[in-house]
């Protein structure tokens, strides 16, 4: 888990992708409903990338 | 909204669980985002910095959708087991949680004694020539008629003898006693594993020429989705596979040799009235209807057909594989069946 005195929101976006990233990758189950849960967790993935990038961006 | 999700009999656990760490996940996540966009700043300081308040507005709405993908999560957690209800919200499975001890008292306190159910005689009303077989769930739950008490038959020719798909519908609320298919038959069928509908379903198979060795597909909503199963649990007849709609199959606990395909909503308050759908033998479906409706309009066949049509569209190997084998392939003819009603 990342930790800051006073997390930015940058931050928090970024520990939520790392939350997301784990979520996808943690093993114990396949098939479908495996592919419908990561085919809809990487679409939340990619907007929260772009925002990390929009709010670096904004200083 | 996720998309529909299966959960057969023997893995329900092992989804069962990965589904609640993917919940506890989301929760996690859409609580991490929706923080994000408070450390951004106000709305209105957003509205000093347009590109600000953009980003603040796409923060703000990906944290709902992650909140909102977590409450259908835990509506088919609460819908493949109930007792799990404390460790989800069940924001959209409520209907299991609160139907399920009503119904087990039901279970439990019904007189399962074996009742002698009157010979229910039907009648043909309707036939038609070159009918093409169905090809998948979708196309058989159309066939399904809209009226509570007709059962369609289709025959099909092959090289082996005829097979048959059987369509039955489901309750009829409008009417009484005097119709098989009125709402007491489901009562009828928890307390004594007989019912009326049932008698007049299997009189519509024989005057329609199915015997105990010709293989048969049956497709259910509701009540129908009761027969289906009390049929194929039956052993009399040669059943390929049955497939069900909003029906209570967690009635049906013993395992079954032949493929069932159950479809059902979080929403839905008939299924969870069988109780458990761990312990309903087959796959289940759950998925949440298209548009999001509560109670009885849950329970519609119309809501169920977008459902079954995004089913079909998640093309599903096993689901593909078992509508190749069991899909007849010549043209054959339909033959729509009513029950008699007694005045």
């Amino acid at each position: 888990m990342l930790t800051y005195a006073t997390p930015t929101a940058a931050q928090l976006v970024d520990e939520a992708i790392l939350v997301l990233e784990q979520s996808i990758t943690r093993g114990g189950w396949f098939g479908p409903a495996r592919n419908a849960f990561d085919a809809l967790a990487e679409g939340f993935r990619t907007r929260l990338v772009v925002l990390s990038c929009q709010l670096r961006a904004l200083g | 909204m996720i998309p529909p999700i299966p959960v057969s009999t023997g893995t329900f656990r092992y989804t069962l669980d990965a589904l609640i760490l993917r919940s506890s996940d989301l929760d996690r996540i859409a609580a991490l985002v929706a923080h994000a966009a408070f450390a951004l700043g106000s709305a209105g300081q957003a509205l000093f910095d347009p590109i600000r308040g953009e980003i603040r507005w796409e923060i703000e709405r990906l944290a709902q959708e992650i909140a909102t993908v977590r409450a259908d999560i835990d509506g088919v957690i609460a819908t493949i087991d109930p007792a799990e209800s404390d460790r989800a919200s069940i924001a959209t499975g409520v209907p299991w949680s609160a139907i399920r001890p009503m119904s087990q008292w039901m279970i439990d306190h019904s007189p399962w004694e074996s009742t002698a159910t009157s010979f229910v005689p039907i009648h043909v009303f309707d036939r038609a020539g070159d009918v093409a077989p169905p090809k998948n769930l979708a196309e058989r739950m159309a066939r399904i008629p809209d009226d509570g008490g007709d059962i369609r038959i289709d025959r099909f020719e092959s090289p082996s003898g005829p097979r048959f798909e059987v369509y039955v519908s489901g309750t009829d609320f409008r009417d009484g006693p005097e119709n098989p298919w009125w709402f007491g038959s489901n009562v009828e069928f928890l307390a004594s594993g007989q019912s009326r509908s049932l008698s007049a379903t299997e009189s519509a198979l024989a005057e329609a020429g199915v015997t105990g060795t010709t293989p048969i597909v049956i497709t259910g909503y509701s009540q129908g989705g009761i027969i289906a199963m009390a049929l194929a649990s039956s052993t009399r007849y040669n059943v390929d596979a049955v497939f069900t709609i909003g029906a209570p199959t967690g009635l049906f606990t013993s395992p079954l040799t032949v493929p069932t395909v159950h479809v059902a909503h979080p929403q839905d308050p008939v299924p969870a009235l069988g109780g458990d759908l761990r312990q309903s033998p087959g796959t289940t479906w759950i998925a949440h209807p298209q548009s999001r409706v509560v109670g009885t309009d849950a329970h519609l066949a119309e809501t169920y057909g977008p459902t079954i049509e995004s089913i079909v569209a998640a093309n599903d190997p096993d689901l593909s594989q078992l509508d190749k084998r069991v899909s007849a392939v010549a043209n054959g003819s339909a033959t729509w069946f009513r029950a008699s009603t007694t005045e």
